[in-house]
């Protein structure tokens, strides 16, 4: 009876230990800012429905946006993004595939704060480009919250910006990300 | 007579001008659709909406995209694992899909609904169908959500 106690307690051990390499969240934020440096014109979206998950065990991280799921303050400008901009109807979707170079300096195990780099592909408006990032990794209270800024060239997605509003969209967007990830428990 | 038409003239010109002008300026700061006042183009029961995508997502996706839902349900649970951006999940037995309702930012009646364990309506923007490429399960995403108070 001992034994099988014993073999039970390793088992569910076991099993914890599994169902907690990879985390998640379907409740990511990221946003894009193409605000022209001193324009008043504020150029600014927000998505809070981004999906992420990361394997803790091979530091493999993925990213998934919907692309209709932006708010803008304006609808006008809600609109040329969608329709003229990332033609969302044609190109639902912006992923990201990658895998935080530093992993092995990451302890997932152990709270703090720890600098990730992040390197893979990113594909946006039907085009896919390498890009790398620098960014945060917060290990508390058993989640983990990514954080990361980087800038994204939009003529590398062939995002077109009409000359008539060229000196109002900048054409390198920053892009913010904040993620709140749980545990991927009965997965 | 020829003055008269010149006057004539200029004056249709300024009206012309302060008219495209205020158009321009209203469209430019026209602010995205307020749902609370805003019919809803399907009203339906959560199982309804599942039971489309489960058939077939991709014809289901095209009918519903952008357009407002105002769903109601009974089985929901809330996903307050970002406390800026709550969402609640609408499912029904049978279905492996589910429905998140991201709700808005201006949306204060969630205290009331944690209270009453009632059947829920909700009014939302279709925003797209995630499937279940990731292992996290598929599910329809639906913005901008409001909770109606029936």
């Amino acid at each position: 009876m001992k034994s099988f106690l014993s073999l039970f307690i390793l088992f569910v051990g076991i099993s914890s230990i599994e169902a907690q390499d990879k985390y998640y969240t379907k409740t990511g934020k990221i946003s894009i800012n193409a605000t022209v440096n001193k324009s008043l014109e504020n150029i600014e979206a927000f998505n809070k429905t981004v999906v992420c998950i990361i394997d803790t065990k091979t530091g493999e991280i993925q990213f998934s946006v919907l692309m209709k799921g932006f708010e803008f303050e304006r609808a006008l400008m809600m609109e040329h993004f969608n329709e003229n901009y990332v033609e969302s109807e044609k190109f639902p979707k912006s992923v990201f595939k990658g895998a935080i170079s530093n992993h092995a300096s990451i302890t997932y195990t152990k709270e703090g704060v720890y600098q990730a780099k992040v390197k893979g592909k990113m594909t946006l408006h039907g085009e896919s480009k390498d890009i790398e990032a620098e960014g945060k990794i917060l290990n508390k209270n058993g989640k983990l919250t990514i954080t990361t800024m980087f800038n994204l060239t939009l003529a590398d997605y062939k995002i077109m910006v009409p000359k008539l509003v060229a000196d109002k969209v900048a054409t390198n967007a920053k892009i913010t990300v904040d993620c709140i990830l749980d545990p991927l428990l009965n997965k | 007579m020829k003055k008269r038409t010149i006057v004539y003239s200029i004056i249709t010109v300024i009206i012309i001008i302060t008219v495209l002008t205020l158009y321009a300026w209203k469209e430019y700061n026209r602010k995205p659709i307020d749902l609370r006042n805003t019919k809803a183009n399907y009203t339906l029961y959560t199982k309804i909406l599942l039971n489309d995508f489960s058939l077939s997502d991709s014809t289901s996706n095209a009918k519903y995209m952008s357009q407002i839902i105002e769903l109601t349900g009974s089985e929901y649970s809330i996903d307050s694992s970002n406390k800026s951006a709550y969402t609640i999940v609408l499912s029904e037995k049978d279905f492996l899909i589910s429905i998140r309702c991201s709700l808005d930012s201006t949306e204060k009646m969630l205290g009331i609904l944690l209270n009453s364990g009632k059947e829920i309506t909700i009014k939302g923007i279709y925003t797209g169908y995630n499937a279940d490429d990731l292992g996290l399960g598929a599910d329809i995403i639906i913005n901008k959500c409001i909770l109606i108070n029936k």
